[in-house]
């Protein structure tokens, strides 16, 4: 029981870590996202090119390889060194890290890419009535979209989003490519250290346990929207 | 969207000046920054944490010696193991410390300090297991991928069913599990893991050693960290502060390149 | 003076020449009903009035203002009060669903109250739109409706909700791009109604319309539009009554 709880209170320690870079990634990557797809919609054909390979480039190659890129790289090719230190932001022990931060930076990148996706098909799914109409009651652009367009974006989303969102709790053990103590890190330090294997299914509780708050919260989330039809 | 760009780059370049330090003579930059970044793997006996929370081990405790001789702090950091290169070459570290086989290959790639270690691979089993050292050819192995285990298994045994996977305790489990029948690990690690929690059901397999080899530090080509880390290494043999730990920790030393 | 002068409004897209020169004057407190068949460029022309479709060349004048200035080859002048001068009902209302109808009535006001060169505090502003918003209901009789949201209305009474939306804003002259064309038919009358109940002396209407009972009722004034120019005007007595042109003659038969 003793160890029962040590292995919680440890694997805890790397599920704060790896719900932070959820967090983190999800609060940088969506507005990111929505600016990418903006981007990818442009009428100026060289920004909308550009954005369309950005875009193609991040989704096409695995994020493994993106985190393994961002860290290394600049370093390999004599740029410049993410340094190697607790930043002095230390909120939970050292998972503050800058190994932390580049791998923050990957995700959000990338994950901007995949929802920048979801807004495009959303946003291109409203009916171009919805903009004439905001048009001849003399809005500006702006507000027909964060007035008229963009709640039914969002309520079109969510199935979608939902999908993704889930994915990126499980994705933030990629981070471990480059040495960030997440929870399936730490979960297979008790494999080599005391050679349990049992742990790694307790971390797994972890992230079904919290894919089940997310999935609760966006049923509610989907409730909520539900007085409209769009 | 301009804006945009002009920051990432001042970003980038903000980043370039403060690290910019970082190209050049190793140990000059050791000793600016005040610390000696030592990336290691969780790897007991060499490297592992303590109750504490604190980094223990024969490697673990040498690092910490050799940048108290430089005068600077010593800083472990965990790493993928696969990824030692890029870490060593990207200056994201400065030394690789952590039981490391000096191999031909990894030669090309990397510098190495003097060898301080012997250590050898072993071939694992289930207890009971019927196996003999003659049925490890065919059957079927399990090893870390790029590490010294997977080069037995493939150029000394020329076994014909090699399955590699990312951690020599990976390649227990896969024993464990019943998917492999061998795995093929480092003898330290094999003897300090063997025989604990679930892995209390395997052993070691009478006579199957392999590959006699030794273990070096891991240092960046040409680093001029190498002359004082050799003299480190060769004075701690002297002075008997390595045979203490070897004999603390469980390990032999290669007492010949020491001399 | 004329409340609306179009003159020669012209239309293109890529090859296809959907106008080819309009020319119209429309007095305060007239309605004209525009027929025509399919194709023939009268819903283009109405986008051209509200500036959904930008035309190519040509002057749209309200009020002896010219709100829009075309030429060939060249961007376009639109006054920035343009857009004010023109309201429209859709073919497919248009209604914001995440809005309750009262909100669907406030929005554009209330926007426009908060920006900064409103004279009025937005407070005041806000309790005035309010009071607007509940009579324009009264007037196209959906009082009871006010907090429903769309989805849970029928197509009229969407329909009635759009016209009192575009009536919020008080423009000069109120377009209907055949208002009835997506409703069942058992629907159209409700909408209908409503429409004539808004004609007075004050409130100018432009209808696109294939309800030529219901035009040749309401109308002051008549057009046939055909192949994007106006083939046949006239009161509704001359249109329908002895229409002078073939094309409309036939237009007319197929119609009825």
């Amino acid at each position: 029981m003793a160890l029962f709880l040590e292995v919680c209170s440890q694997l805890a320690g790397g599920f704060v870590t790896a719900f932070l870079l959820f967090l983190l990634t999800l609060i940088f990557s969506l507005p990111l996202g929505l600016l990418m797809s903006f981007c990818t919609m442009s009428k100026f054909a060289p920004l909308r090119v550009l954005f369309k390979i950005i875009v193609w480039v991040l989704r096409g190659t695995p994020l493994m390889l993106q985190i393994f890129a961002i860290f290394y790289l600049p370093g390999l090719l004599k740029w410049f060194v993410w340094p190697t230190m607790n930043t002095g932001w230390v909120w939970f022990d050292t998972t503050f890290t800058t190994r932390f931060i580049a791998a923050l930076v990957a995700f959000v990148i990338n994950y901007a890419a995949y929802f920048s996706e979801i807004f495009r098909g959303g946003i291109q799914s409203i009916s171009q009535g919805q903009y004439e109409a905001g048009q001849v009651l003399g809005l500006t652009r702006r507000e027909v979209f964060f007035k008229i367009v963009l709640l039914q974006v969002i309520k079109r989303i969510i199935p979608p989003m939902s999908n993704e969102i889930i994915t990126l709790i499980k994705d933030t053990s990629l981070a471990n490519t480059i040495g960030v103590l997440e929870l399936i890190w730490e979960a297979k330090d008790f494999m080599v250290l005391d050679g349990l294997i049992w742990p790694l299914f307790i971390a797994g509780a972890f992230y079904l346990i919290f894919v089940g708050v997310l999935t609760i919260a966006f049923n509610k989330i989907e409730k909520k929207l539900d007085y409209f039809k769009a | 969207m301009k804006k945009l760009i002009a920051i990432l780059l001042v970003a980038l370049m903000l980043c370039a000046t403060l690290a910019s330090c970082g190209v050049g003579s190793d140990l000059e930059t050791v000793q600016n920054n005040g610390k000696l970044v030592v990336g290691v793997t969780v790897y007991p006996p060499m490297d592992y944490l303590d109750e504490n929370g604190e980094w223990t081990g024969f490697d673990a405790e040498l690092a910490q010696m050799f940048a108290e001789s430089l005068g600077v702090k010593c800083q472990i950091v965990i790493i993928t193991w696969s990824n030692k290169v890029a870490e060593l070459n990207s200056n994201a570290i400065d030394l690789v410390w952590n039981g490391m086989t000096a191999s031909d290959e990894l030669g090309e790639q990397i510098d190495f300090s003097v060898s301080y270690a012997k250590n050898a691979q072993v071939a694992v089993v289930k207890k009971g297991s019927t196996l003999t050292k003659d049925d490890v050819k065919t059957a079927k192995i399990a090893v870390e991928n790029g590490s010294a285990g997977a080069s037995v298994a493939e150029k000394d045994i020329k076994a014909t069913n090699v399955q590699k996977v990312t951690a020599q305790v990976d390649a227990l489990t896969e024993v464990i599990a019943g998917t492999s029948d061998v795995a093929i690990v480092d003898v330290t690690m094999a003897e300090n893991i063997v025989g604990k929690g679930e892995y209390g059901d395997l052993q070691i397999l009478d006579g199957a050693v392999y590959g006699e080899e030794v273990f070096a530090v891991g240092l960046r080509k040409d680093s001029d960290l190498k002359e004082k880390l050799d003299a480190f290494l060769k004075e701690k043999y002297e002075d008997g502060t390595l045979k203490k730990l070897a004999e603390k920790y469980n390990v032999s030393l290669n007492v010949d390149a020491l001399k | 003076m004329s409340i609306l002068e179009v003159k020669d409004l012209r239309k293109r897209f890529g090859n296809n020449e959907v106008l080819k020169g309009i020319d119209l004057t429309l007095e305060k407190g007239e309605v004209l009903a525009v027929i025509g068949s399919s194709g023939g460029g009268k819903t283009t022309f109405l986008r051209c009035l509200n500036f959904l479709e930008k035309a190519d060349s040509g002057e749209i004048v309200v009020n002896g203002n010219t709100v829009y200035r075309a030429v060939s080859g060249k961007e376009p002048e639109i006054l920035p009060s343009a857009q004010l001068s023109f309201g429209l009902v859709f073919q497919q209302f248009n209604l914001f669903p995440q809005y309750s109808v009262k909100e669907n009535l406030m929005l554009a006001p209330r926007l426009r109250a908060k920006r900064k060169d409103s004279a009025v505090p937005y407070k005041e502003a806000l309790e005035l739109i309010g009071k607007r918003a509940d009579e324009l209901l009264a007037t196209v009789g959906l009082t009871e409706k006010a907090d429903a949201y769309p989805c849970q209305l029928s197509g009229g009474q969407q329909q009635r909700v759009a016209i009192a939306r575009a009536l919020m804003l008080s423009p000069d002259i109120l377009c209907f791009d055949e208002p009835t064309s997506a409703l069942d038919p058992e629907l159209t009358g409700e909408v209908l109604r409503v429409i004539r109940s808004l004609k007075n002396s004050e409130r100018t209407m432009i209808i696109v319309t294939h309800e030529m009972e219901f035009a040749r009722n309401v109308a002051d004034k008549v057009i046939f539009i055909s192949e994007g120019m106006i083939e046949e005007q006239g009161t509704p007595e001359e249109v329908f009554g002895s229409p002078k042109s073939e094309k409309t003659r036939a237009f007319l038969r197929s119609d009825s």
